[in-house]
């Protein structure tokens, strides 16, 4: 593991305002796609992803090594709250706002999803975010969050089994999912 | 960054090349933030780190203060303890601030006063229980106790909405945060220290009036390890709840020499001013300016302490702060160190200059010299 102060793997936060613009740039792209795994209108999870490191830095005296295991599961605990935070202020009817913002992104594609690639990125992310929420939780700390399942446990206040037995069931879905999609889309070519 | 761990304990549901290029396809379809996010969170971050510990004296206006505030019966007692008081707060707060060698230090001198203050609101209760205050810091330590019988993962106070206004024979001023600790008590109860900047506090009189609105936020009861649906989240993070207001007085160290020494150093044509040094028990706050060497960037200083020859650990921590001196940058230099009892001769050297420029900390133009001051510090 990199142990580098810079990390967002170190063991401690950063110290100087060079390490925490190099901490902030090397963390962004895993914070930025775990927010927007959970929270899918762009600008909410830009507005999101900006307050985490703000919090970030605010609270930096508070980073407890020994029971957040790591500075990225600090760092993704607070992320995490703060996803909570936006439903909870937004209410029951920020979801279904942004179900239809995802609907109407699927309707009118842009230049960008019509590309192939990107159009397989789409649909893993819509499968994603139709799991069940603690897979999908997990699946996002994970392959968008960069962390171990040490370190899931340790944000999600779960034992370590328990990430690994609901990423082994979310992988098998996802994947069985994942290649109805791809059969069917062969199948209409 | 991938984990390297196999995410099947139990025996591979998928093949393990099926497993491998899907995995591959899972990082793939990450969201990828925007260039603009990017240089926006830089930009937000370093103001941050800039406001961070700045004294941001605001006039504490009494009509800020929402009905809700003025419902909420102030506890208004005013505790004044003679130095010196044994204190019985317990280990917790040694252990909070073993790390900063100041505050240890007056601790430990029973520099500070005990507090017996509590005000529960919604069945959580905090204690107020020790406070001190000098020159350049004040603090205050309590306890947070949830609802009796239960336990929690978290009961964190909420400085940032939570204000605190001073005065000592004048108006009321609201002092910035600056830093905070936390730790568990015991089962149940959590305790806190939060330390505010007084540094462009000036004090009436040898005694402070503080006014604290506190709140207590995520409050995670123990008992909730289930992961919520998305509309059931409120039901997992509680707070905040406040405010839990807090009217006190204590003595205001009068220990504290001001020097204003206006020295220059000079290196490869860039002048450094040490424009003022603050020596309180608890902590040193150095300010020196200088032109910017190069316009477009934030600079910052190197600088290393030495006081009686003995180098000076524990601190180092720089904030911008206005500048008497026209078109010049000052940067604070702040030491958590128990330096009041240190005369004689002190020596401060800055072996670099560093600018960040508008691209953050990769746009970096480092500017190595030696500047040194040597100023004697009274008795």
């Amino acid at each position: 593991m990199p142990s580098e102060p810079t990390h967002p793997d170190a063991e401690r936060p950063p110290q100087t305002p060079a390490e925490w613009d190099a901490f902030c740039q090397a963390a962004l792209p895993r914070v930025y796609a775990y927010i927007a795994a959970r929270v899918p209108v762009p600008q909410d999870a830009e507005d999101l992803a900006a307050g985490v490191f703000l919090k970030a830095v605010r609270n930096r005296d508070q980073f407890n090594g020994r029971h957040e295991r790591s500075l990225a599961a600090w760092l993704f605990a607070i992320a995490r709250r703060a996803v909570a935070d936006f439903y909870r202020r937004a209410g029951p009817e920020a979801e279904a706002l942004e179900e239809e913002a995802l609907a109407a992104q699927a309707a009118h594609p842009t230049p960008e999803t019509a590309v192939l690639q990107a159009e397989r990125r789409a649909e893993l992310l819509g499968l994603i975010r139709a799991l069940p929420p603690r897979r999908r939780e997990i699946v996002a700390l994970r392959y968008f969050g960069g962390l171990r399942n040490q370190e899931i446990a340790a944000v999600l206040g779960l034992g370590e089994r328990t990430v690994a037995a609901h990423l082994s069931r979310a992988l098998r879905d996802l994947h069985a999912a994942y290649q109805r999609i791809e059969e069917e889309s062969h199948a209409s070519h | 960054m991938r984990p390297t761990e196999s995410v099947l304990p139990s025996g591979p549901a998928l093949p393990e090349e099926d497993l491998a290029a899907f995995e591959a396809l899972l990082y793939a379809a990450a969201p990828q933030p925007s260039p603009e996010l990017a240089a926006r969170v830089g930009r937000e971050v370093q103001a941050a780190l800039r406001q961070r510990s700045s004294l941001t004296a605001v006039r504490a206006v009494s009509s800020r203060r929402s009905p809700r505030l003025t419902r909420v019966a102030a506890i208004v007692v005013a505790l004044l303890f003679l130095a010196g008081t044994a204190l019985a707060i317990g280990a917790w707060l040694r252990q909070l601030i073993q790390g900063d060698p100041g505050l240890a230090s007056v601790y430990d001198r029973g520099d500070g006063v005990p507090l017996d203050l509590r005000q529960t609101v919604d069945g959580y209760t905090i204690a107020m229980q020790w406070a001190y205050a000098d020159g350049n810091r004040l603090v205050f330590a309590f306890t947070i106790a949830g609802p009796p019988g239960e336990l929690f993962t978290n009961l964190d106070a909420a400085y940032h909405v939570s204000t605190v206004t001073v005065s000592s024979g004048g108006d009321p001023v609201q002092v910035a945060f600056s830093t905070a600790r936390g730790t568990a008590v015991e089962e149940g109860v959590s305790g806190s220290v939060g330390v505010y900047d007084l540094a462009g506090f000036t004090p009436g009189g040898d005694t402070l009036d503080v006014h604290a609105e506190l709140y207590v936020e995520s409050v995670t009861p123990a008992a909730r390890t289930a992961i919520p649906s998305p509309q059931a989240y409120q039901d997992w993070w509680s707070g905040p709840y406040g405010p839990f207001v807090f009217d006190f007085s204590l003595p205001l160290s009068a220990d504290q020499r001001v020097l204003a020494p206006a020295l220059d150093a000079v290196d490869g044509g860039i002048t450094l001013t040490l424009d003022r040094v603050v020596i309180t028990p608890s902590q040193v706050r150095l300010t020196l300016c200088f032109a910017d060497p190069a316009p477009g960037r934030t600079w910052t200083l190197i600088p290393e302490l030495s006081a009686g020859g003995e180098p000076v650990a524990g601190g180092g921590a720089t904030d911008t702060v206005p500048s008497g001196l026209d078109g010049r940058t000052c940067s604070r230099f702040t030491y958590n160190a128990a330096l009041s009892d240190y005369a004689g001769e002190w020596t401060l050297r800055v072996s670099e200059l560093v600018g960040f420029g508008p691209d953050g900390g990769n746009d970096q133009q480092r500017i190595p010299g030696d500047w040194r001051f040597t100023f004697v510090v009274p008795e």
